[in-house]
């Protein structure tokens, strides 16, 4: 717990401490983007219940659709972590995200699962403390700002992203 | 036209300079997302320093028993920012208790934690009763801790923990509000 807090910490100390800069703004954008498109979350919760490649339903708690969103510049392309805790085979806890794409169509939106990657998480001693959802999506947002979804000094996203980023399935 | 323009330049540049524009009350106002990151950025240095501080929280959040696993659908969550004073030797911390009610459903219980520095160790205390409790109307989907928390947070913010529209921390906020027990 203390090592991915200092994780945390230490990369934000690399990037000027803008990560919780750029944290506050996506959730704002995620809030702004949500009351412009109230239908968004639900068509994302009807499609991870309609998901077939993978079940979100059997965790030690029901899944969770995460926020930030990781939007494009235009909005028309959506990238959403969806977390799983849960169990591994010797029972000791592990979160699972998995990423769902999203691009806009004509008048709606089309999904799709990234079936191969997820980002796991896992606990070093059996009395380390659960990590909240937030610490997970800030250590996942922190490695795809590394990526090149935003500048690693500024608020600006890099749309190329989602052309190169393998986690982006719908190009 | 030029006696007229002089004194008034100089009448501007005197203002501007007896109130230098800052961040906070010309350009850039500060809003709830800013101190939000404010805080966080200060919660995760805190812990950066105070390494041994989450798990001796956790350790008394075990050992003092109030948030119960029987119960629960989550264990404890102890979560960020935690609201710390402006010398850093005070603290409350959110700690969220992911829970069912008698009829089966979701609920979620926040309970604070008051801790205060002594010495080389950390007092800690764990209210009784949930500070707030969330309620989901049927079907809804459960919301991320960081969702709960933002909104919270704002609430404790608008009570007085800072300054209004500011990053200034109010410690009288720790003597005013009941979830402090400490003092």
């Amino acid at each position: 717990m203390v090592g991915f807090t200092c994780a945390i910490f230490g990369c934000s100390q690399g990037q000027s401490n803008h990560l919780y800069e750029q944290y506050t703004l996506l959730l704002q954008q995620s809030q702004d983007f949500s009351a412009v498109h109230p239908t968004f979350l639900e068509m994302v919760t009807q499609y991870i219940a309609n998901q077939k490649d993978y079940r979100f339903s059997d965790g030690r708690m029901e899944y969770m659709v995460c926020q930030p969103f990781l939007l494009s510049s235009q909005k028309d392309k959506v990238l959403v972590m969806v977390l799983k805790r849960s169990l591994d085979l010797n029972d000791r806890r592990t979160e699972y995200v998995r990423f769902i794409s999203a691009q806009k169509t004509d008048k709606t939106w089309k999904l799709a699962l990234d079936t191969v990657g997820t980002r796991s998480f896992s606990y070093a001693y059996e009395e380390n403390p659960t990590l909240s959802d937030q610490e997970i999506t800030l250590r996942i947002l922190r490695n795809l700002i590394d990526e090149g979804y935003m500048g690693k000094k500024d608020l600006k996203i890099n749309d190329q992203f989602f052309q190169t980023s393998d986690w982006y399935v719908l190009k | 036209m030029k006696s007229i323009l002089l004194p008034l330049l100089f009448c501007t540049f005197s203002f501007l300079k007896g109130q230098a524009p800052s961040k906070e009350t010309i350009n850039d106002p500060v809003s709830s997302y800013d101190q939000y990151a404010f805080l966080l950025e200060r919660s995760f240095t805190f812990i950066y320093k105070n390494s041994s501080f989450i798990t001796s929280l956790h350790q008394y959040i075990k050992k003092q028993g109030t948030l119960s696993q029987n119960e629960s659908r989550l264990e404890p969550i102890i979560c960020h920012p935690f609201l710390l004073d402006a010398s850093k030797k005070r603290a409350l911390v959110l700690l969220l208790q992911r829970s069912k009610q008698a009829n089966g459903e979701r609920i979620e219980e926040f309970y604070l934690a008051s801790a205060k520095k002594s010495k080389k160790t950390w007092l800690f205390q764990i209210a009784d009763q949930p500070y707030e409790v969330h309620y989901y109307t049927e079907n809804a989907l459960t919301l991320p801790d960081q969702q709960l928390c933002f909104r919270l947070v704002s609430k404790m913010i608008e009570q007085g923990y800072l300054q209004k529209a500011s990053l200034d921390i109010n410690n009288a906020y720790f003597q005013a509000t009941n979830g402090y027990v400490f003092d």
